[in-house]
C-alpha cells in the first residue's frame, strides 16, 4: 500500500557525504520530497516526506538508520493545548507550511498536521504557551 | 424619536430590550436605513479580546498578627509595589518574574482569577505599629479583602498594523515580524471593536458600566495617551487614538476572559476581554454602530524603523486586514490578527445577552471624556 509520512533526518559531519535521498529513489523507489534542510559543519538536518509502498519505506528507514543516520518520524510533534490557545492567530501568518488557519466564519484557529514540517515558527509567535514542540 | 437611556433601561428590566451586536448591526442599518434602527434597536454591544499591557491589579492581603507594613512585596516571585499602605499594593501586568523569564504579573493576575493559590513573600523595616519584619505564606482571591484591576489604558480605538522590513525577524509588542516584510499584524477587532463603534463618546464616559474580564467593570476616566486628534477616515480614527481607564472586581471576573500572555522578546502582558454597551439613543448614534470593517481602516508601519514616529507605508481597511493577505508594492503580505476575534465575539454576545435577560442595566456617564485631547512627547534634557 502505498503511503506519505514525514521524517526528519539528522547526520553529523561524518555522514553528510552519503547520497541519501538519491538511494531513497534508485534503491527503494521512494518518492522524496524535501521540507526543510538545513547543514553546517557539524553536520545537519533534514525534514522531508517520502511517499512510497509501506514495506518499502520500512526498508528504505532501516538503510538510512544504519548509515548512522538519526530518523524520527514526525506526527502531531506540535501540539496545541486548546485550554491554553486563546484563538489570537498570532501563529498564522508565521507558519511557512500554512499548517496554522483561521476559519474566517468561527475564527477558531486550526492546525493541520499534514502541512505541519515542525519547523518551530510558531513557538516563538504564541503568547500563552499553548504551543510545544515534541522533537 | 430619539429614546433615553432610563427608557432603553426600563425595557431592559422588563424583559423587551432589543439587542444587537456591533457585528449584526451592520446589516440591520444597510437593509432598514438608520432612523428604522434607531426606532427599532435600543442597545448595540460591543467587543475585544488582546494584549492590555497597561493593567494590573490593586490587592489589599489583610493584617498578619502580628502586622507587616509591606514594603518590598513578591506574589508567585513577581515584585508588587511597595509604596502603598500597608497591606495594599499593586502588581502591573508587565512585571517580570524574577526567576522566570515567561511568567509575570500578567499570569499572577489570570491565576488569582482561576482561582489557584499564590505565594506571597513580603519584608519591611519593622517599626513601633507594625513590628513584623517579614512574612512567607500563601492566598486565593477569596481570601485575601479587596481585589480589582484598574487598567490605565485598555480598548485603544483603532491601533496601526506592523510588519518589518529588515533582515532580520524582530520579535515586538505587536508580535513576531519576519524579514522583508513576509507578515504584518494588526490587532483592533475592527467593527466589533468598542470605541470604533462610538467614535467621539457620545455615550461613553466616566461611570460607564462595562463587561471586563467576565464580570462588571467600569469606565473610570480616560485612559493614559487619550488622543482626539488622529485623522479620520469615513469618521473613524485611522490610528490609535482614544483610550479608557477601566476598573472591575476580580472575584466576579473569569480566567477565560483574563489571559497571561508572554510575548517572545517583548515580556508579559494582559490579554483582557473588554465590552460595551452603546444605547441606540438616535439615528447617529445607530449609524455609528453600523460601521463595517470596509470602513476602518488602519496603517501600516515598518516596525525596524526605531524611532518614535515611524512612516506609514499603506492604509489597509479591516476587510482586507481580515482576509489574511495584503498587497503591498507588488507582492502579497501574510496577516495574522494579535487579538482574538472569536473570543471578542463571545465578549459581545455574552453582554447581549446579560442585557437581554435584565441582569445589566445601562449607565449614563458621570462625566465626558476629553473632546480635544493631544499626546505629548518626552524630550531628552540635560
Amino acid at each position: 500500500m502505498s503511503m506519505e509520512r514525514k521524517y526528519k533526518f539528522q547526520f553529523n559531519e561524518l555522514e553528510m557525504q552519503s547520497s541519501v535521498t538519491y538511494t531513497l529513489v534508485s534503491r527503494f523507489d521512494i518518492e522524496p520530497n524535501i521540507l526543510k534542510a538545513e547543514m553546517d559543519d557539524s553536520g545537519g538536518v533534514l525534514i522531508l516526506k517520502l511517499k512510497g509502498e509501506e514495506e518499502n519505506l520500512e526498508k528504505a528507514i532501516d538503510h538510512v538508520r544504519s548509515l548512522g543516520i538519526s530518523v524520527m518520524e514526525l506526527s502531531k510533534h506540535i501540539t496545541r493545548d486548546h485550554d491554553r490557545c486563546i484563538d489570537c492567530g498570532s501563529c498564522v501568518a508565521v507558519c511557512p507550511s500554512k499548517a496554522f488557519t483561521i476559519d474566517r466564519e468561527s475564527w477558531e484557529v486550526h492546525l493541520n498536521f499534514e502541512k505541519c514540517v515542525a519547523c518551530g515558527s510558531c513557538l516563538t509567535s504564541c503568547p500563552t504557551h499553548a504551543i510545544s514542540l515534541t522533537i | 424619536m430619539a429614546k433615553t437611556v432610563s427608557e432603553i433601561n426600563e425595557r431592559i428590566r422588563s424583559g423587551k430590550a432589543v439587542v444587537y451586536t456591533a457585528e449584526e448591526m451592520v446589516d440591520i442599518v444597510r437593509d432598514k436605513g438608520a432612523e428604522k434602527a434607531a426606532e427599532e434597536v435600543d442597545v448595540v454591544t460591543t467587543g475585544t479580546f488582546g494584549a492590555m499591557c497597561s493593567s494590573g491589579a490593586f490587592l489589599n492581603f489583610g493584617h498578619s498578627d502580628p502586622p507587616l507594613r509591606m514594603t518590598n512585596i513578591r506574589v508567585n516571585g513577581v515584585e508588587a509595589y511597595g509604596g502603598l499602605a500597608a497591606v495594599d499594593t499593586y502588581i502591573g501586568a508587565t512585571q517580570v518574574s524574577e526567576s522566570d523569564r515567561t511568567y509575570g504579573g500578567g499570569f499572577v493576575i489570570e491565576d488569582l482569577i482561576a482561582g489557584k493559590r499564590v505565594s506571597l513573600e513580603a519584608w519591611g523595616p519593622g517599626t513601633d505599629c507594625y513590628v513584623r519584619k517579614n512574612i512567607k505564606t500563601s492566598f486565593t482571591l477569596d481570601e485575601i479583602n479587596e481585589a480589582y484591576l484598574f487598567n490605565p489604558r485598555n480598548s485603544y480605538q483603532n491601533y496601526g498594523v506592523a510588519t518589518n522590513n529588515s533582515d532580520r525577524t524582530l520579535h515586538t509588542y505587536m508580535g513576531k515580524l519576519l524579514p522583508r516584510m513576509k507578515n504584518a499584524n494588526y490587532s483592533s477587532a475592527g467593527e466589533l471593536s468598542p470605541l470604533l463603534n462610538d467614535p467621539h463618546l457620545e455615550t461613553i464616559g466616566v461611570g460607564t458600566r462595562i463587561f471586563l474580564g467576565g464580570g462588571e467593570g467600569f469606565v473610570s476616566w480616560q485612559g493614559t495617551q487619550f488622543n482626539t486628534t488622529v485623522p479620520e477616515r469615513n469618521g473613524v480614527p485611522v490610528g490609535g487614538s482614544r483610550t479608557l481607564a477601566l476598573i472591575g472586581d476580580m472575584k466576579q471576573m473569569s480566567h477565560r476572559f483574563v489571559r497571561g500572555l508572554d510575548i517572545y522578546g517583548y515580556g508579559i502582558s494582559l490579554a483582557i476581554g473588554i465590552g460595551i454597551p452603546i444605547p441606540v439613543l438616535n439615528a447617529d448614534i445607530a449609524r455609528h454602530t453600523a460601521v463595517s470593517d470596509a470602513d476602518i481602516y488602519a496603517n501600516l508601519t515598518d516596525y525596524s524603523v526605531t524611532s518614535r514616529s515611524r512612516p506609514t507605508l499603506a492604509q489597509y481597511t479591516y476587510e482586507q486586514l481580515k482576509s489574511g493577505t495584503i498587497e503591498y508594492d507588488g507582492h502579497s503580505i501574510r496577516t495574522s490578527p494579535l487579538s482574538s476575534y472569536r473570543n471578542a465575539r463571545i465578549v459581545a454576545n455574552t453582554l447581549k445577552d446579560w442585557i437581554e435577560h435584565g441582569e445589566f442595566l445601562l449607565t449614563e456617564p458621570v462625566k465626558k471624556l476629553p473632546e480635544e485631547s493631544s499626546v505629548k512627547t518626552l524630550e531628552i534634557r540635560e
